[in-house]
């Protein structure tokens, strides 16, 4: 085994293979950096160059692609809120607010050591239980999983606000936003609006395949951080300076959290290593980990290092775990680790158990190149830290219009419709009003993200096991011990955060419009619960618990809103902060921004319509010189039109392109 | 005699003609992907990429796009709509058996027309019936009764799906197999035997060589059955599998009848659909003539070229390739066909299993 492992390091770093390695490593690091792009989306990218390659120098472009994304992803979440890629949902929670404070060199710095210490985790995880991981993985049975998935709920009771009724809400929503699309028990199309549209209608069509996890995510965390910056139009870090050296202090932020730093990559690893659950909710459960396991926690959410460091270290070691199986049974354990299993098949490399038991070198070179990958990646990333997060002083104004080019390019070729467009917005707009009457949209995000599989596994273990066979499966009993544990440690901080927002004592500022919402809120039960009426059971049966459950915490929200004494915690309205303050935009005028360029590519098409809007806002709004607001425009059309190729996207077409045939890239 | 000479000369010529009116040269051809990258038929698309550039008059460079707005059906909906007046072949639809079976389910959401399409390469795939060894089963047709008497589950990706052939198969035989839906595809179905929650499952050739086989050898699966291969009118043995009976073969031994009727015709066309000729390269039917025979010849060219077909192979296991006009016809049509009454049939029998 030693042999095979050096002979493999030899193989990689002697030959060609290093150079299409850090190739892969620097696409990999662009990628991560605009937000929206994760590694599924840079890897589909390199699958035509791949295909034809000598294997190792492939395997070496792709591995290196994969392990750097989730280092790179950091610089959006931390410096602009927005996750760079699904695997930096929660390093936005903190890192963010820490940017805010004119930290974000040493956020930076923390993470990307944490991601590197988590890479490096990950391979050596995978270097030592790839031969006798089999039964390990598959002693997760779906009632294994089931429980996994209900604890990934559970730890929303730990991230979520002061009231149990607006976090069971937002839960709610996201499991009713991830139950759109076919239902996985009756093959039927469900809350896709056929209720009331022709089938054949784009949207119904839209909806038929689920809303994408990255319109998702955009929409809920970067829409309402975007919005509420415009409006202050003042630069995100709050100190005109940041602190000097903050990768250092950075390190030592690292070095002494060092054993949270290991627990989140065992974390990461582990339950990367099942499949089924799926990358996405691994972030939180290990954000929600360094939370509950650590003292003084109050800071949490308002920019405390620690919720960078281990959402980070998870983040990275979960590749190593999702590469276990992907590599043992060619069943991939995330998005990611999907298309490099599409990759390897192009090189004429087949995962299963015959790679592992012929072709141990080549494993062996996956190995390597993850760790290589990675510290190339992290090291990378540590020297731009400092000069990338100089962005924080500038007006945010006068980034925004660049920000939101993008973001809404990356939305839009989630799936390449303007469905991902306009359910981006819809579900933005929730958003905003979740952050402003303090909604946890991270509860949200995870009821999203585990829809399916509690869904999934809950119908096949009831046909699967009966109930004394599943207390007889003893890993099926710990998780429930986990389950409970994670339920009494949330109602614990829920106390925590009562006690905290009664003695702030939140200021009125007024009440219908927080009645609004609680009451559209169970419209949105209702209407889930009516339009799956006719489905077969499996196919309503859980859309239909959820709506009722969303009904009932409703009400019973509406309820408390009314008759809510003044200062009580179910009311919030982060309006009254603002409402004294100077120079502050109107509520409505950063959404209005928003959709505009939006409402103009729906005329002129996408790619002509952000031009003019990046012009516009940068001279109107941004009062910036004529001269300069040229040289942004002819820049914004460059840079997407360099992405476009490259990645092979497109741009939202408009009217005008379904009458005129266009060259490229106006068309 | 005269007469036809100038007949023959002219055709001749004229074919000639047309052949080389068409030139790519310079050109870039798209083969559109209705599926995700990395998937089953995006890798049979790139693997065909080098090769059709190379047999391609002007040798044009072909890429792949993989185009997944509104799914497998809406993405053909959409091409049909973008391309479906070209007639300069410059885009060419990749098919697969996701893109048949809902056409023959009417599927509410197609608008395609699949016998507006015209084939101009065609390939089929196989599959093999397997079951955990602790069943304690060895041979489909001695142990019959049985494997009858067994607790039988089988993890379904869902029923209108590839699924519904073994799902009517086992009903044709009358195996008392129940079926969990919500697997991820056929890798969560492999899963769940390999964990032990089911105990029959099938996986198409090439999986089932790479990842069945291995415990086979191991004991911990035993194979039960091919679906077999369309071989004229009949279904055979598959050669990729020669001691194994195929399914028509074990129907035959253990009712004692032969397979016919409404619902043996429902079976075959979902089985010509999703297996016989599981993947088509296909074009719109307004497509110039010439063009269609240039294509048509440069998947003959391909079907030549043995690096090519390695690859193809290796993803698909060996199984007969469609091309010429004719043969791509008729398996076109085989693929998209059902009478009325089979189709009524197969509608109450799927709304059965729901």
């Amino acid at each position: 085994m030693l042999d095979a492992l050096l002979s493999a390091f030899i193989t990689i770093v002697s030959g060609p293979s290093i150079l299409f390695l850090i190739a892969g490593v620097v696409i990999g690091l662009v990628v991560g950096v605009i937000p929206g792009f994760g590694g599924t989306v840079g890897l589909s990218l390199l699958l035509p160059f791949v295909f034809g390659m000598e294997p190792i120098s492939g395997i070496a472009m792709m591995m290196g692609l994969l392990s750097v994304v989730a280092t790179s992803d950091t610089f959006p979440a931390v410096l602009i809120g927005v996750p760079g890629s699904v695997s930096a949902q929660a390093t936005v929670m903190d890192g963010f607010p820490l940017a805010k404070k004119g930290q974000a060199a040493r956020a930076l710095s923390a993470a990307f050591f944490s991601s590197l210490f988590g890479g490096l985790f990950g391979a050596v995880l995978l270097t030592m239980i790839i031969q006798i991981a089999k039964p390990i993985i598959l002693a997760f049975g779906t009632g294994e999983m089931l429980m996994l998935a209900v604890f990934g709920i559970t730890i929303v009771g730990t991230l979520t606000g002061a009231s149990i009724s607006k976090g069971l809400i937002a839960a709610c929503l996201g499991l009713i936003i991830g139950s759109i699309g076919i239902s996985p028990g009756s093959s039927e199309y469900r809350l896709d609006f056929s209720n009331f549209l022709e089938v054949q209608n784009s949207i119904v069509m839209y909806l038929g395949n689920g809303i994408h996890l990255m319109v998702v995510a955009i929409s809920i965390f970067a829409l309402p951080e975007i919005v509420e910056l415009l409006r202050s139009n003042k630069a995100i870090s709050e100190k005109a300076k940041l602190e000097p050296s903050g990768w250092l202090k950075g390190f030592k932020d690292f070095i002494s959290n060092k054993w949270l730093v290991l627990r989140c990559s065992f974390l990461g690893s582990f339950i990367g290593l099942i499949p089924g659950i799926g990358g996405s909710c691994i972030d939180w459960i290990s954000y929600s980990h360094a939370k509950t396991s650590v003292k003084n926690n109050e800071e949490f959410g308002k920019g405390d290092i620690r919720g960078v460091i281990g959402p980070e270290s998870s983040s990275n070691s979960k590749e190593g775990g999702a590469l276990i199986p992907t590599l043992l049974f060619a069943i991939p354990g995330s998005g990611g680790t999907a298309v490099l299993m599409g990759g390897l098949i192009l090189l004429g490399v087949e995962p299963g158990i015959q790679l592992i038991n012929n072709r141990l070198d080549l494993v062996y070179t996956i190995i390597w190149s993850l760790a290589i990958a990675n510290i190339f990646g992290a090291l990378v990333c540590v020297y731009l830290a400092k000069p990338i997060s100089s962005l924080t002083t500038i007006n945010f104004t006068i980034l925004a219009p660049f920000l939101i080019s993008l973001i809404l390019f990356a939305i839009y070729n989630s799936s390449r419709s303007w469905g991902d467009l306009i359910f981006a917005m819809l579900i933005g707009l929730i958003a905003v009003y979740m952050k402003r009457f303090e909604y946890s949209r991270v509860a949200l995000m995870i009821g999203f993200v585990l829809s399916d599989g509690i869904e999934t596994n809950l119908y096949q273990t009831i046909q699967f096991y009966t109930i004394e066979e599943l207390f007889l499966r003893p890993i099926f009993l710990v998780l429930i011990a986990i389950c409970v544990l994670s339920i009494l440690s949330g109602l614990k901080i829920i106390d925590k955060a009562k006690k905290l927002s009664q003695s702030t004592k939140a200021i009125e500022y007024t009440r219908n419009p927080q009645l609004y919402f609680a009451i559209i809120m169970s419209f949105i039960g209702v209407y889930t619960i009516w339009a799956t009426k006719d489905l077969a059971f499996l196919g309503k049966v859980f859309p239909q618990s959820v709506g009722i459950t969303m009904l009932v915490c409703s009400l019973s929200l509406i309820y408390q809103i009314h008759f809510a004494k003044s200062g009580s915690i179910v009311l919030h309205d982060s309006e009254a902060n603002m409402v004294n303050k100077e120079g502050v935009q109107p509520f409505w005028m950063p959404i209005f921004w928003f959709l505009l360029p939006l409402l103009v590519a729906i005329f002129i098409g996408f790619y002509i319509a952000i031009g003019l809007f990046v012009f516009w806002f940068l001279k109107r709004i941004a009062q910036v010189k004529t001269s300069l607001c040229f040289i942004s425009l002819i820049s914004i059309w460059i840079l997407l039109a360099i992405i476009s190729h490259f990645m092979v996207m497109d741009f939202a077409p408009g009217i005008l392109q379904t009458y005129i045939e266009l060259p490229w890239p106006i068309n | 005699m005269f007469k036809k000479m100038i007949a023959v000369l002219s055709a001749l010529f004229l074919s000639a003609s047309a052949a080389l009116s068409v030139d790519y040269s310079g050109k870039t051809v798209t083969i559109w992907v209705p599926f995700k990258a990395g998937g089953g038929t995006d890798a049979v698309a790139r693997a065909l990429t080098g090769p059709l550039s190379a047999n391609l008059p002007g040798n044009p460079s072909v890429v792949v796009k993989n185009v997944t707005e509104g799914g497998g059906i809406g993405s053909v909906n959409t091409y049909v709509a973008k391309h479906g007046k070209d007639k300069d072949g410059l885009v060419v639809l990749a098919t697969s058996g996701s893109t048949q079976l809902p056409f023959l389910f009417k599927d509410k959401r197609v608008r395609y027309d699949y016998k507006k399409f015209v084939a101009v390469h065609g390939a089929g795939t196989g599959g093999v019936v397997y079951v955990r060894s602790d069943l304690g089963i060895k041979d489909i047709i001695k142990d019959f009764d049985k494997l009858k008497g067994k607790k039988l589950l089988y993890g379904s990706q869902g029923i209108s799906s590839l699924d519904a052939v073994p799902a009517l198969a086992f009903d044709m035989l009358g195996l008392p197999v129940k079926i969990v839906y919500g697997m991820k595809g056929r890798k969560g179905g492999r899963a769940a035997i390999m964990r032990g929650e089911t105990t029959i499952d099938y996986q198409t050739s090439s999986s089932y060589k790479k990842h069945i086989k291995p415990l086979v050898d191991k004991g911990e699966m035993v194979p039960l059955m091919t679906w077999g291969v369309q071989k004229g009118n009949k279904i055979v043995r598959d050669p990729n599998f020669p001691n194994l009976p195929c399914f028509t073969e074990v129907y035959e031994k253990v009712t004692g009848k032969k397979p016919g009727g409404e619902e043996f015709q429902a079976w075959s066309a979902m089985f010509a659909a999703g297996f016989t000729t599981q993947k088509f390269l296909v074009l719109p039917k307004g497509t110039k003539n010439s063009v269609i025979k240039t294509w048509q010849k440069a998947a003959e060219g391909i079907v030549a070229d043995k690096a090519a077909m390695k690859v193809l192979n290796k993803k698909l296991g060996t199984y007969p390739h469609y091309i010429g006009n004719k043969d791509l016809k008729v398996a076109l049509k085989n693929a998209s066909t059902m009478k009325g009454s089979t189709y009524k049939y197969l509608s109450n029998w799927l709304a059965s299993k729901k």
